[in-house]
């Protein structure tokens, strides 16, 4: 698809260079004008809510502003003091610390849970509506849930490996050593939206590949790693990326279970970023903090895409 | 492949743009005058509670009845949201012209040090009786500089309230109302929360659920420079300075780790995550705000309230709030009219206190609300009244409406202290490590 979609991409740009260069036809004009205003309120929505306050947090990153009086510019002040604030680097480094945990967790776990869904087996479906549930139920509810699961006193967690196994607890939220892998584990029902986008790739895989390695006698692992992975690479690399973005983005969990304790184990960079807007009324601050994030976000994005060449194939990608 | 990255590129942008603004995503309300006929509209921003509801639609309906050139907008928000919602109003400059800046996380301070509260001085000069009747203590809290910001409406004070089924069962005296009666000290009420604490029932003696600052009062201690009240800036913390603030929080962390009378922090939590702790009937006596009056009357067990404990220099928390005039305000004489109606102890107010169970700051609405309240504990009025101007003599208006961005402060506190809570710290390095966070936190 890809690589057809590109070369008839090519060929109508080609068409319509030729054409403008003559007299544009007038069904092509129109179709045209009919894309333009289609295409319309998304545009305005972007300039309008997505696009304007971007540049304007970019201008605002720049200067010293508390809501009521004007903006007052300050150079650089704002990103001198950020690189001076222990806080700042606090909250980076919790940060950093879930995505390398929970990156590689939820895309393992999600592959694994989409090769589960993906057997032919009685009842598929019921499996596929329960695991995918969680997604659909709002991130609060679902933190508070965990809070309750993982309570070091009264939950659920710790109750069984008490009665069942004879262990004492764990602090799971307030032990500053398990709150950020505690917060990794609450990705388990996180993992549907992953996990539904895998599935859609393995149900798009070519049967001939698995039919000679069939005959030639592989076996499942085998199938897996040698078949099943290069074909779903760039879908792994969508994921991962998405992964990461999101996971740098956290913030219910903590707003909602620890108030980014204990001791700031928990004050992720975004809480970090909310506080400084809403709290301290120090929009100039939070609109540096916001593009640091941005620009981070961005060159790490840049790099797996880099690095991706060496391991990502795309030549079975939508071969049905 | 160039498809791809263009795909990836474009939703990394479009999410990324999302959170990077929050901001400037609030109603914007029409500015407040009214076209028709001279008419003159207001708005008043109150937080939605269903228990005041009635009240507000009420007031509004009357004030309007009497005031005919006046026009009410009532503007009602959850509590969660209002702080945003005030944030983006007054960006937009389009705040509402009456509100009260406590009902909000930022508080008095932070508004008046945003200067968007107006100085009712020149109305209250104009008309001393407005005041009439309130206790001068109260009128001084919201005074920065010998000018009024902020009409007081009602008055919170704190207490220590107990659940008289358990105290009876275990066979101890209700604590007294008197605050100037040495016997009940700290020590008394450690032995009262042992005798009451029964850990296979998971009852806890005493639940004080209270912020490090507030404890420290209590022995007479300071986090903060008497200047950090008046000027709502926190200035130079004085956490180390002042030896009473170690010997609170000590004393405060062996309720949980030496005598267990109490829960920890994460404890508490997830009991207050259930709804008040005092009403499941496991906690024998909590230290909480006056609004617990109210509160309790559900309640399945016969309670009363008591004097906190005396300790030489102790400063007892008060909770008082104001309603406040938006400093830019189109209309500074009808909002004050409006204001003026909601401080009516003849018209408003009292169906203030009525509606609400609140403390009134009027003596002559204290008399009523005294009856009501004693009968809801099966108490003497005398003996609540006792207790409510006990807690006035020695109260202080609470840290978080004085201090602006106070809401960072104490999360800033809290950090260290659940871990002293804990016993994974000890006294004196969180002092320490509070001390050395506080300063770090650039409030400006």
């Amino acid at each position: 698809m890809h690589t057809q979609q590109q070369a008839a991409s090519e060929n109508s740009s080609m068409m319509t260079g030729r054409k403008t260069k003559m007299k544009v036809h007038p069904e092509r004009k129109k179709e045209e004008r009919a894309f333009w205003i289609f295409a319309s309120p998304w545009i305005i929505g972007f300039i309008l809510f997505t696009g304007g306050p971007m540049v304007a947090s970019l201008w605002l990153s720049f200067t010293n502003y508390d809501v009521v009086s004007s903006p007052r510019f300050t150079g650089l002040d704002n990103f001198i003091s950020l690189f001076q604030d222990t806080l700042f680097f606090k909250s980076l480094s919790v940060t950093t610390y879930y995505v390398v945990l929970a990156v590689p967790f939820t895309i393992v776990l999600s592959l694994l849970l989409a090769v589960l869904l993906n057997q032919k087996i009685k009842g598929l479906f019921i499996f596929r509506t329960l695991f995918y549930a969680p997604s659909i139920v709002s991130g609060v509810s679902i933190a508070f849930l965990w809070s309750w699961l993982l309570n070091p006193d009264f939950g659920f967690v710790n109750n069984v490996l008490h009665e069942w196994f004879g262990l004492a607890g764990l602090g799971w939220f307030t032990d500053a050593k398990l709150v950020v892998p505690s917060m990794v584990l609450m990705q388990l029902t996180s993992l549907g939206g992953t996990m539904v986008i895998f599935l859609a790739s393995l149900q798009s895989l070519p049967k001939d590949l698995y039919e000679a390695a069939d005959i030639d006698g592989a076996g499942s692992f085998r199938k897996f790693f040698n078949i099943t992975m290069p074909l779903i690479s760039p879908v792994i690399l969508f994921n991962t990326i998405m992964a990461i973005i999101s996971s740098f983005q956290i913030f219910t969990q903590a707003y909602v279970i620890t108030k980014g304790g204990p001791e700031w184990n928990s004050y992720f960079y975004v809480y970090y970023l909310f506080d400084t807007a809403f709290s301290q009324f120090r929009m100039g601050y939070a609109s540096a903090q916001a593009w640091i994030l941005f620009l981070l976000i961005f060159a790490l994005t840049m790099l797996s895409l880099t690095l991706s060449k060496r391991y990502v194939h795309y030549e079975y990608t939508s071969r049905k | 492949m160039t498809q791809l990255r263009k795909m990836l590129l474009l939703t990394v942008t479009l999410i990324l743009a999302c959170s990077v603004i929050l901001a400037g995503c609030g109603s914007s309300s029409e500015t407040s005058t009214g076209k028709d006929s001279g008419k003159v509209e207001i708005s008043w921003l109150v937080t939605s509670n269903p228990a005041k509801q009635p009240w507000y639609e009420q007031t509004v309906k009357d004030f309007e009845a009497t005031h005919p050139n006046i026009k009410v907008k009532l503007m009602t928000f959850p509590y969660a949201q209002i702080d945003q919602k005030i944030q983006t109003m007054i960006s937009g400059k389009n705040m509402a012209d009456v509100w009260s800046a406590n009902w909000s996380e930022a508080g008095f301070a932070t508004f008046n040090q945003l200067g968007v509260l107006l100085d009712m001085t020149p109305y209250m000069e104009k008309e001393p009786d407005v005041v009439k009747g309130i206790n001068p203590r109260l009128l001084d809290i919201y005074k920065v500089d010998g000018k009024t910001y902020g009409m007081p409406m009602l008055n919170y004070g704190t207490f220590l309230f107990y659940n008289k089924d358990l105290l009876d069962q275990a066979g101890v005296a209700y604590p007294t109302t008197d605050w100037e009666d040495t016997s009940w000290n700290w020590d008394r009420m450690v032995e009262y929360g042992l005798k009451l604490t029964d850990k296979g029932k998971q009852q806890y003696g005493l639940l004080y659920d209270e912020t490090a600052n507030k404890r420290a009062w209590l022995f007479g201690g300071d986090f903060f420079s008497e200047d950090a009240y008046k000027t709502g800036k926190m200035g130079e913390p004085q956490l180390l300075n002042n030896p009473k603030n170690a010997e609170a929080i000590q004393k405060n962390a062996e309720l949980v780790l030496k005598h267990k009378i109490s829960p920890n922090p994460s404890q508490t939590e997830a009991m207050t995550q259930l709804g008040n702790p005092f009403m499941t009937g496991k906690v024998a006596m909590m230290i909480s705000g006056g609004w617990g009056f109210q509160n309790f009357k559900k309640a399945e067990f016969r309670w009363g309230a008591a004097a906190l404990p005396n300790i030489e220099g102790r400063q007892i928390p008060l909770y008082v709030d104001p309603w406040n005039i938006y400093k830019h305000t189109k209309h500074p004489e009808e909002a004050w009219t409006f204001v003026k109606y909601l401080m009516d102890p003849k018209g408003a107010a009292k169906a203030y206190a009525e509606n609400t169970g609140a403390t009134p700051v009027f003596d002559e609405l204290l008399t009523n609300w005294y009856a009501d309240t004693a009968k809801a504990m099966d108490m003497k009025p005398e003996q609540v009244k006792q207790l409510n101007e006990g807690v006035v003599k020695y109260g202080r208006e609470s840290d978080n409406h004085l201090i602006a961005k106070f809401d960072s402060i104490l999360k800033t506190t809290n950090q260290t202290m659940s871990a002293v809570y804990n016993g994974t710290k000890s006294v004196e390095d969180g002092l320490k490590d509070i001390d050395k966070n506080l300063r770090s936190l650039n409030l400006e």
